[in-house]
């Protein structure tokens, strides 16, 4: 099941890379992958959901040609410290807030660290003006992820499935 | 489908958004006000010349006559040979310089002492 989720994931990122429009921010995209890494947080264990990101990532930039290139590395930063915060809100405060708050304080993260990397990658802070119109792509992204691992994970709920050993 | 605390988190999202849009507004005026330098060296010795103000300058270094308006330089005229410093025009960014050899004049734009190691970043 959980090689499925990678199989749905790593589609879904390709996916979205050639057939969506690109967004009018430079470096912002939807990320519909995510999705997969809500559902998985909310089914599975926090290991299988990380495993997931993480091999994601890198058979993503396999299929489309990035690994071991700069937006690589900015896509790895930037599932690695989402999805910490990810599971932290969604450890701490699920049920106050949906996965719509999970994913829309994931995107947020997701956005900034890659912010700070290319900073760090360029070295120099003029990058920083595109904070404002990161942080509000992020919430339209986001949003919509969250919505749609909400109803997800509402019409697979009956399947009740148990936390899967390896 | 959303609970109270998605909303709250859109909307402080949406306010952080244009908070930050106002910081960066703000920081941005204080660029271009950065001190730029023109530098002009004619073998033996250096000087320096302000290129902020708007006036239009004409002078003339060695046989360089040397054309300062609105933040951009150019050789006018030159007594050389082959006049590259003249066809090489206006010159108006860090780092930009005209170089005269038969008169050993070298003019260079320098800015306040950082320079990108980068020609352009292709992502």
């Amino acid at each position: 099941m959980l090689s499925l989720f990678l199989g749905v994931g790593v589609v879904l990122y390709v996916a979205e890379l050639f057939y969506f429009p690109p967004l009018p921010i430079p470096g912002a995209k939807l990320g519909l992958a995510n999705i997969v890494t809500l559902i998985l947080m909310g089914f599975y264990r926090w290991q299988d959901a990380l495993f997931n990101t993480i091999v994601r990532t890198i058979a993503g930039a396999i299929v489309t040609g990035t690994f071991l290139t700069p937006p690589f590395f900015f896509s790895l930063t930037g599932a690695l410290t989402s999805f910490l915060v990810m599971y932290f809100v969604y450890r701490k405060f699920y049920g106050k807030f949906s996965f719509v708050g999970v994913s829309l304080s994931g995107s947020l993260v997701h956005n900034l660290s890659q912010l700070l990397l290319a900073i760090l990658f360029i070295g120099h802070w003029g990058i920083l003006f595109q904070t404002p119109f990161l942080i509000l792509i992020a919430v339209p992204t986001g949003a919509f992820n969250g919505v749609v691992a909400n109803y997800i994970i509402k019409r697979l709920g009956f399947l009740s499935w148990q936390p899967l050993e390896t | 489908m959303l609970t109270k605390y998605d909303r709250l988190l859109i909307y402080f999202l949406l306010f952080l958004s244009f908070l930050t849009f106002l910081a960066s507004a703000y920081w941005t005026r204080s660029f271009g006000k950065e001190t730029k330098k023109l530098v002009i060296t004619d073998g033996k010795t250096t000087k320096e010349y302000s290129l902020t103000s708007g006036q239009k300058r004409i002078f003339s270094v060695k046989g360089c006559v040397v054309e300062i308006e609105r933040a951009k330089v150019r050789v006018r005229s030159s007594s050389c040979p082959k006049k590259i410093c003249v066809s090489q025009g206006w010159i108006r960014s860090d780092g930009e310089s005209i170089v005269c050899l038969p008169h050993q004049v070298v003019i260079k734009i320098v800015g306040n002492g950082k320079e990108t190691p980068f020609d352009s970043l292709v992502r």
